[in-house]
C-alpha cells in the first residue's frame, strides 16, 4: 500500500498529471468522456448478462449478442479509462486511500476477468436459448459487480 | 417561497436528503439506467451506419433492444424526478438542466422512429442515406444529453 500511495504521490506531481489537474475547465469534458465509455461499456454487458439470465427478449442468442457488441464493448472500456484516469491523476494519493475507491477498483478488476470469461465462453453457453446455470451465474454476478461499482463510485466523495 | 423551494421542502423530498444511502441508490439506479437507455439507442444508430455489429442485422438489435431501451428511459426518468426536487432551485436555474430535457425528449422520439422504421430500412437493398442521417443525428443527441448532463452538475454544483 505505501509503495502505491508513493507512486500516486509521484504520478499527481509528474508535469502532465499538473496540467491536467490545474485546467478545471476541463474536468466537465473529462467526466463526459467517462460517462460516454461507462455507457457503451456498462450498456453492451448488461444486455448480454440480461440474455444470459434469460430476461428480455429473445430474438439474440448470447453468443450472438456477445459477439457482435464485443467490439464496442472494449471501446466502451477503453474510453471509460482515458476519462478516468485523467481525472485519478490529479488527485492520484487521495484517491488510493479512499475506501469506496479502493472497492470501485477491485470490483473493476474482478468484473474485467469476468468479462473476458464470458466473451470466451459464450460460443458455447450461449447455443441453447437458455443459458446452463453456470453462465447465468457469471452474468448475475457480473451485473451485481457493477450495481456495486457504480454505488462505490458514487460514495467516494463522502469518505 | 418559489415553487422550486416548496417543491425541495415536500415530505417525500425531505425524507431524501434526511437519507444518504436512498440518495445514492437512486443515482445508481438513474446511471443505470441512462447507461442502458444510451448504448441500447447508439448500438442501434451504429449498426445502421455500418459501424457496429455487421455479422447481423439492425433490425434483430433493435428487437432484441427496444424492451430495454424503453424500461431504462423509464427508470432514468423516475429515478431523475426525485434527484431533480432533491436540488430543484438550483437544477432549475441552470439552462442546461431545460435544454437537457429537451435534447432527450428528441432523442427518445428519434430512437422511437429508428425503431419503427429499421425493418422497412434494412428491406432496400441498401439502408437509405436518410435513413443513417436519421441514425447519425439520433446518436449525436443522445451524446448531447450526456454533454448537457455533466454540465448541468457542473453548474449547479453538486
Amino acid at each position: 500500500m505505501e509503495t502505491l500511495v508513493a507512486f500516486c504521490e509521484w504520478l499527481e506531481n509528474t508535469s502532465w498529471a499538473l496540467a491536467v489537474s490545474g485546467a478545471f475547465e476541463l474536468y466537465p469534458y473529462l467526466r463526459l468522456t467517462h460517462f460516454t465509455g461507462l455507457a457503451l461499456w456498462v450498456g453492451t454487458t448488461a444486455v448480454v448478462d440480461l440474455r444470459l439470465l434469460g430476461w428480455g427478449r429473445r430474438r439474440e442468442g448470447a453468443d450472438q449478442l456477445s459477439a457482435q457488441l464485443l467490439v464496442w464493448n472494449w471501446i466502451g472500456l477503453g474510453i471509460t479509462f482515458l476519462g478516468g484516469f485523467l481525472l485519478f491523476v490529479g488527485t492520484a494519493s487521495g484517491y488510493i486511500i479512499n475506501p469506496a475507491f479502493q472497492i470501485k477498483m477491485l470490483a473493476l478488476l474482478t468484473t474485467v476477468a469476468l468479462r473476458v470469461t464470458i466473451q470466451r465462453n459464450a460460443p458455447v453457453w450461449g447455443r441453447s436459448p437458455d443459458a446452463p446455470a453456470l453462465a447465468r451465474l457469471a452474468g448475475g454476478v457480473e451485473l451485481t459487480l457493477w450495481i456495486g461499482m457504480i454505488l462505490a463510485a458514487v460514495r467516494i466523495p463522502n469518505y | 417561497m418559489t415553487f422550486w423551494e416548496s417543491l425541495q421542502q415536500t415530505w417525500w423530498v425531505v425524507a431524501i436528503q434526511g437519507s444518504p444511502w436512498t440518495y445514492a441508490v437512486l443515482v445508481v439506479l438513474h446511471y443505470c439506467g441512462v447507461f442502458l437507455l444510451v448504448a441500447t439507442s447508439a448500438l442501434v444508430d451504429l449498426r445502421l451506419l455500418g459501424l457496429a455489429a455487421r455479422h447481423g442485422t439492425a433490425t434483430r438489435l433493435a428487437v432484441q433492444f427496444s424492451p430495454w431501451t424503453w424500461t431504462a428511459l423509464g427508470l432514468a426518468v423516475l429515478t431523475g424526478i426525485p434527484l431533480f426536487a432533491n436540488q430543484a432551485p438550483s437544477f432549475a436555474a441552470v439552462s442546461y438542466f431545460w435544454i437537457k430535457l429537451l435534447l432527450m425528449l428528441a432523442a427518445a422520439v428519434l430512437s422511437l422512429i429508428v425503431q419503427w422504421k429499421v425493418g422497412p430500412w434494412e428491406q432496400s437493398p441498401s439502408v437509405p442515406a436518410a435513413a443513417k442521417l436519421l441514425a447519425l443525428i439520433s446518436l449525436l443527441l443522445w451524446f448531447s444529453v450526456l454533454y448537457a448532463s455533466v454540465q448541468v452538475t457542473n453548474y449547479a454544483g453538486v
